[in-house]
């Protein structure tokens, strides 16, 4: 009885892991945009990890703050500095969220599907809930995942500069394996 | 009165151009990037591999944001985004040195050794460079 529990078990086990998958990606792309009176504010990171699980729903994102490049590198130097995202003491921003009303078919048949995630967002040392749209395309076994959402500075107590609005626009592209 | 109004002339339009170029273009550079990026010491990619991993808070202190030299074997090349990325081996088998070079290059042959520059912004599951250069291979 009790080899015969055990290899149910390990039966199930291994039907659940093959079942399972994450997609992932190191090579996501965030850009963030703030227009001012004197210069647009605009950076790009090319090596945001990203990973979705496709029986869940959960989404996460990691990226590294250093990672952000400014046409501007004085505006690069102004923006890791302590006063705006410190990033010396705080590295690294990462978002963990769920889809909303998840069904797990969108990994199994073509197409683009708009979802609404509601996750945690740590930056700057602080964490926020917040709920973004967007959309994921599942096209030949590659999952892309498209967002687009502000984020208020002083929710992440930012300073924000002078001249600079409140929030900025953020955008999202990964396409994951 | 008038010679005054005629270097003003002169003047002006040079202290405007002269706050442009050190406010607004000279940043943008390649020159100003060089004289401004601190530089660390070479390292092989096993070692900075080995220092993040030991102790990842001390290894970003001494490595973040610092132009480094870094040497070890290619073991996987790809375009993303538009430019060449290129992962070096370490000792450990999760962890790669993951340099985005500044171009797009034709790739390059696993196993081969080769020296890379660039900015290093922290660990992140792989320790992360930007900025990429071919130093030598």
């Amino acid at each position: 009885m009790k080899k015969f529990s055990l290899v149910l078990f390990s039966i199930l086990f291994t039907g659940l892991c093959f079942s399972q998958k994450n997609y992932t990606t190191k090579s996501g792309q965030i850009k963030f945009f703030s227009n001012t009176a004197i210069e647009d504010v605009e950076a790009i990171n090319n090596q945001v990890f990203c990973s979705i699980n496709t029986i869940t729903g959960k989404v996460q994102f990691a990226v590294l703050i250093k990672g952000f490049s400014f046409e501007n590198a004085l505006m690069q130097k102004h923006f890791n500095e302590e006063e705006y995202l410190h990033s010396d003491k705080y590295p690294k921003a990462n978002f963990v969220g769920q889809i909303k009303n998840f069904n797990p078919v969108i990994f199994q048949k073509n197409g683009t599907y708009s979802v609404t995630v509601l996750g945690n967002l740590t930056l700057h040392g602080v964490t926020k809930q917040i709920t973004v749209t967007g959309t994921i395309s599942f096209q030949e076994g590659k999952v892309t995942i498209k967002s687009k959402f502000n984020v208020k500075l002083v929710d992440y107590k930012i300073t924000v500069p002078e001249g600079i609005s409140n929030s900025i626009a953020v955008a999202v592209d990964c396409t994951l394996q | 009165m008038k010679k005054l109004f005629k270097y003003g002339l002169i003047l002006i339009p040079i202290i405007i151009i002269g706050i442009w170029f050190i406010v607004f273009y000279l940043p943008k550079t390649e020159v100003y990037k060089n004289f401004t990026v601190k530089k660390a010491p070479p390292v092989t990619a096993v070692e900075i591999a080995k220092d993040f991993l030991n102790d990842e808070t001390a290894a970003f202190a001494k490595y973040s944001g610092k132009q480094i030299e870094v040497s070890g074997e290619v073991i996987n090349s790809q375009i993303e985004n538009g430019k060449t990325a290129v992962y070096l081996k370490t000792d450990d088998d999760g962890t790669q040195i993951y340099f985005l070079l500044k171009d797009s290059l034709p790739l390059f042959n696993l196993g081969t050794t080769i020296t890379l520059k660039g900015i290093c912004t922290g660990y992140l599951g792989d320790v992360q460079f930007n900025e990429g250069e071919i130093i030598k291979l």
